[in-house]
């Protein structure tokens, strides 16, 4: 709770607050202060000197004050609002006025508002053109130079929020301007379009692509007329003042305002949870504005979340469903295809029994829709045959976080992370994945001296900025992890004293890290002794260590055990339950994590309960108003296990919702002959999916933003997201139309809103008890478990673990080779993954043709020492051949890959690597062991483009610096202290 | 035997709701030709605010924008009873102007909208009458407050003008 303080603002006194920016704490008082470059996220810029005020006589920036007890401010002094003026009218000289063509006039322009507040008659400074074009090339955004007050925010928030490192501004210039690369053209630079710098321009001088021509009745008039009627008013201003014309703009402000739609939603992408405002007029998104309100990204979004939206209005969404006949597909009504969705699946049960049906939920879905999916699986067929994604992602995480320290999610929150003293991140291209939590670790990096510790076979960005790159040898992550847990007790760097509080298991998990030495480690994954020492060094010494890993490990035939291994580190260091602490599994879907909570697994109800127990199986019965025996006390099968059964002629019908299993199931040569061999199937989806093209029904599905509901990140923050648009044509929503198939089988549940299903659920799983919609309202959100009175738990652990003794368990493991591995005849690893434009099989980013522009198709990259070898250049076609099948692809040479290591993106289906991979599992959760790829390569005389164009970022040179440099303006000769006049306001 | 059903009426519609009065709305402004015209400006908008602002981007009409603006900023500065005191002023003069009659000085038959007038008053002053005239306080005070807004309207005419935004505020700019 922060301490009240009263201050004086221009002799009223207010109450608020102490130690709150004077910017932030007046508009919580009503008051607007003038103050352009001033943002919440950002701090004091100091450089648009439009907030000047007095304090004890002397002029000081607004801005840069914060409250406390006594402080008297005066904003009505001659000298203040002299001085306010001229900073106004020095950023007037910079930025052309002509608001009521302007896409930004839509009531949040700050220097639109100031100058409103400000009420100014005429602008001292005449507004002259820089010698700077417009840069159109990104895509997505426009820079114009002419509209730039060189306010810096930009550059703050891509040096020091984002970290991406390509804007600056260099205010000794002859004519300033925004500039990336330190003067490329957008497109040419290392700018990776997260969208930073546009959500933050105070104006309009960065834009969204979007807007143009869209927000207000005039912005989409030519140029051609705009330009004359800019000059026409300009020269009218001269006799009237600039008041009439602030007030016509004002006027158009306000009558815009009905037709743009602001709503909440949640990113539908990776799994760090990104909310934000979607601001739509009726079915055109004009995009996509974060705020510093958002709990887990504040301003921040990565490409994706902010520009990669077409497909919600894509020309090839599903919008009737479609029955297939004579095969082919024909249009059908809902009445008729959901009769024959509920007859045949009932059929399928009464005539093979409930184990021949098989669900996969969601992991796009809501967490509503999940427990629909979980329920009618159970509750109505009787199978426990549902699951989720996270089969081919993350289990084998959750199943390293069950058997160390009891709850299968985050441990805390991107806080933690953030005040982290030592991060390590494993297996995870964080920077492409989960951008904007690698920007929170890069911030902290670079602003608070955070040490970074990578392991990784790939030298990805976070691998470029570690304090410390480890590079193991593939499927050798467990013996390192383990060796530095051996390190830390032989060398007094475990942490005893937690140990003997909190864990169980201490003294035979130690004796089994007997063969663990540095020297076998070394031996087995290829990293040197010292390196491993260094690492274990700064693990061990930190007072705060949060490590983070991804599909780097747990797609590997022994994912669970690696992952225990780590979580086994993370405990003899007593790394769980403080701040800046704890294991982060990151989830690679927007709710894979909610998928997984709300029941869609093959052995847990929602909130994690086994199926397996019979007292949870009572009171699940006994909420859902059914008999127990109704509920099976068996385990089901998991996505792999349910195509395999499929392909055997156990599992007769499926039904798969929003997931694309026939391009995302390891092996797809197995799953397509499995989904061929199915009597019934059944699918929900946006678009008509590869998946879809086997489904006997396809039910066209509404997106996120056409529907209510609520998701769950990798944080374990639940959150709701409203709907923004109507649904598309016949499309609906799929709690709807699993309300709707229950209804038709004999369950009539009434469901008329997505909040009573989360309120049934909430009755029923104590893991969620307090959980409403109205506690997530806005921008609220509850982190599980939720407590029933509502308190939720945004770090886990602080007083024990979820088990019998509170204590958490060190578990013993043992080194197992992969089940995959190079050899003579295929001698080359093909690791694979996502990159940071595209996201998995493209149905969603694929129909953004920007995103193509960046990325316009497959390639594999391959390390320049073997490109030396084979004599492959950028654009040499080569042929990747597995023990499944054969692909051909052209090459990109690059020492992000070392070595016999190759990388293939995931994204592109024709050919896919999963046409390459095979259907070898972690034995324990069955995920496929995508990573544990051994191939052989051959060279193709056969020549073509390099496969990414030089535009991508990837080419870009960053000119990293410390922010604005607004020292340089200020030591400028030429710089005049407001209320002074300035002789070149155009460069000040 | 029937059991007691609990069930709520569904509220019977009284009197037209928006969406009718909406659509009789069109049909008045469709039947009236209003709706054909506002479709023939909204789809032909461009080019007719092209022509429209073609047409004010003159000199001579962005003359007669800026006159007409220094007319509204002028009245605008002016408080309500003194220019009603000044309007009003005016309108009795030109009302007496528009009475005066040189006939009717020069001895011809009064006609019957005019009083009658005397002969002696409407001829010439002549050096004594002049001199008289100049001791007529009465005439005196009428003539004074012309004189001084001819001697304000001189002064205000001597004083330059760059930009009258900045005559107005007080402010300088090099312009917009």
């Amino acid at each position: 709770m922060n301490r009240p303080c009263t201050i004086t603002f221009d002799g009223k006194r207010l109450t608020g607050n102490a130690d709150e920016p004077l910017i932030d704490f007046l508009e919580g008082h009503g008051i607007a202060l003038p103050s352009v470059c001033y943002h919440p996220a950002l701090g004091a810029l100091e450089t648009c000197d439009a907030c000047w005020v007095e304090v004890e006589g002397e002029l000081t920036r607004g801005c840069t004050l914060r409250t406390f007890e006594g402080l008297a401010i005066s904003s009505r002094d001659t000298q203040a609002t002299a001085a306010r003026h001229e900073g106004m009218d020095r950023l007037l000289a910079k930025h052309e006025l002509y608001c009521t063509v302007c896409e930004n006039n839509n009531g949040d322009c700050r220097v639109h508002n100031a100058v409103v507040e400000m009420d100014i008659p005429i602008q001292r400074y005449e507004f002259k053109p820089k010698p700077h074009p417009k840069d159109t090339s990104s895509p997505f955004y426009t820079y114009d130079p002419d509209q730039c007050i060189l306010c810096g925010q930009c550059v703050e928030a891509c040096q020091n929020v984002e970290v991406n490192e390509t804007l600056s501004i260099d205010y000794s210039s002859e004519h300033p301007r925004v500039l990336w690369d330190g003067g490329k053209a957008i497109n040419d630079s290392s700018c990776v379009h997260c969208g930073h710098c546009v959500t933050v321009c105070p104006c309009n001088a960065l834009q969204e692509n979007s807007m143009f021509g869209q927000t207000g009745p005039f912005t989409a008039l030519p140029w051609s007329l705009k330009r004359p009627m800019i000059e026409m008013v300009k020269e009218v201003e001269k006799t009237i003042s600039a008041k009439p014309i602030t007030g016509v703009s004002e006027l158009d402000a306000t009558w815009r305002q009905p037709g743009i739609k602001r709503t909440k939603t949640v990113c539908t992408y990776c799994g760090v949870g990104c909310s934000f405002e979607m601001w739509t007029r009726d079915r055109h998104i004009l995009k996509v504005q974060p705020t510093e309100s958002a709990p887990a990204n504040g301003i921040s979004t990565c490409l994706k979340g902010k520009f990669a939206w077409d497909f919600v209005n894509s020309k090839e969404r599903l919008t009737t469903p479609l029955i297939r006949e004579n095969g082919r597909f024909r249009e059908a009504s809902w009445d008729e295809a959901l009769d024959l969705v509920a007859s045949r699946l009932l059929e399928v049960r009464d005539t093979h029994g409930p184990q021949s049906l098989g669900f996969i939920g969601s992991s796009k879905a809501s967490n509503e829709e999940a427990y629909l999916t979980q329920k009618i699986a159970r509750l109505i067929i009787g199978t426990n045959s549902v699951d989720n994604s996270s089969r081919y992602c993350q289990n084998p995480a959750t199943k390293g976080l069950f058997r160390t320290v009891g709850y299968g999610g985050d441990a805390g929150t991107i806080q933690d992370i953030e005040q982290a003293e030592v991060v390590v991140l494993v297996g995870s291209n964080t920077a492409e994945n989960h951008p904007v939590i690698a920007s929170r670790i890069k911030a902290a990096q670079k602003l608070r001296g955070q040490k970074l510790v990578v392991f990784d076979p790939r030298k990805h960005e976070m691998a470029e900025r570690a304090n410390l790159f480890l590079r193991p040898n593939s499927s050798t992550d467990l013996i390192w992890a383990s060796a530095l847990s051996r390190y830390m007790f032989d060398n007094g760097l475990a942490d005893e004293e937690f140990l003997s509080r909190w864990v169980n298991n201490v003294e035979a998990y130690r004796a089994s890290l007997a063969p663990f030495t540095l020297e076998f480690a070394e031996q087995k994954t290829g990293i040197p002794k010292q390196q491993l020492i260094d690492a274990a060094e700064l693990i061990g010494r930190a007072k705060s260590v949060c490590l983070l890993w991804a599909m780097g490990i747990t797609q590997h035939s022994h994912g669970s055990d690696t992952s225990t291994a780590l979580s086994n580190l993370l405990l003899v260091t007593g790394n769980y339950g403080k701040p800046g602490t704890g294991g982060y599994p990151m989830r690679g879907h927007n709710n894979v994590q909610g998928a997984s909570d709300f029941g869609c697994l093959r052995n847990m109800y929602p909130g994690y309960e086994k199926v397996t127990d019979e007292d949870v199986r009572k009171r699940w019965a006994k909420g859902w108003g059914v008999e127990p025996d109704q509920l099976s006390l068996n385990e089901g099968w998991g996505n792999f296990l349910m195509v395999q059964a499929a392909s055997e002629d156990k599992l007769k019908a499926m039904v798969i919702i929003g997931e694309e299993t026939a391009f995302s199931d390891a092996n797809t040569h197995n799953v397509h002959s499995a989904f061929e061999s199915l009597d019934f199937m059944v699918v929900q989806d946006m678009f008509l999916s590869r998946t879809a093209q086997f489904a006997d029904v396809v039910l066209p599905a509404c997106p996120s933003v056409e529907k209510e509901g609520t998701f769950v990140n990798t944080e374990r923050r639940i959150q709701r997201f409203y709907q923004a648009l109507e649904s598309l044509g016949d499309s609906r929503p799929d709690w709807r139309i699993l309300t709707d198939l229950a209804a038709r089988m004999g369950h009539d549940w009434g469901y008329t809103h997505p909040s009573e299903i989360m309120a049934e659920c909430a009755s029923i799983s104590p893991l969620f008890a307090g959980v409403s919609y109205e506690r997530l309202e806005g921008w609220k959100s509850l982190l599980w478990p939720v407590a029933a009175d509502g308190t939720d738990t945004p770090r886990l652990y602080t007083d024990g673990f979820p088990t019998e003794d509170a204590k958490a368990s060190l578990f013993v493991l043992e080194w197992q080779e992969p089940l995959e591995a190079a050899d003579d005849e295929y001698a080359f690893m093909l690791n694979n993954g996502r990159l940071l434009e595209h996201f998995q099989g493209t149905n969603q980013t694929g129909k953004s043709q920007g995103i193509w522009d960046q990325v316009p198709g497959s390639f594999v990259e391959v390390s320049p020492e073997l490109a030396a070898e084979y004599d492959i250049q950028d654009g040499t076609w080569v042929r990747i051949t597995s023990r499944r099948d054969s692909h051909e692809f052209p090459a990109l040479v690059t020492d992000r890959v070392a070595g016999k290591t190759l990388y293939l993106p995931i994204h592109f289906g024709k050919p896919g690597v999963n046409g390459l991979t095979g259907e070898h599992t972690d034995p324990v959760v069955h995920t496929p062991a995508y990573k544990e790829t051994a191939v052989k390569l051959e060279v193709l005389d056969k020549r073509g483009a390099p496969p990414l164009p030089s535009t991508n970022y990837r080419f870009g040179k960053r000119t990293p610096n410390e922010g604005v440099a607004v020292e340089v303006k200020w030591a400028n000769d030429d710089y005049r202290l407001p209320p002074a006049h300035q002789t070149n306001p155009r460069k000040m | 035997m029937a059991e007691r059903i609990s069930h709520d009426v569904t509220p019977p519609k009284i009197g037209p709701d928006a969406q009718e009065e909406l659509d009789r709305l069109v049909q008045t402004l469709h039947e009236h030709g209003v709706l054909r015209f506002a479709n023939d400006v909204v789809a032909s908008n461009q080019e007719l605010l092209r022509i429209l602002v073609g047409g004010l981007n003159k000199q001579g009409s962005l003359n007669a924008i800026q006159n007409l603006s220094v007319i509204a900023m002028t009245l605008s500065a002016l408080p309500p009873e003194r220019f009603y005191q000044v309007m009003s002023a005016l309108g009795e003069g030109i009302e007496q102007v528009g009475n005066h009659r040189h006939d009717e000085a020069q001895g011809h038959a009064p006609s019957a909208r005019s009083p009658q007038k005397d002969p002696e008053k409407d001829s010439a002053p002549g050096i004594t009458g002049l001199y008289r005239m100049l001791h007529d306080d009465e005439l005196w005070y009428a003539i004074k407050p012309i004189l001084a807004g001819l001697r304000a309207f001189s002064e205000r005419l001597d004083r330059p003008v760059d930009k009258p935004v900045t005559d107005v505020t007080g402010k300088p700019t090099e312009g917009p």
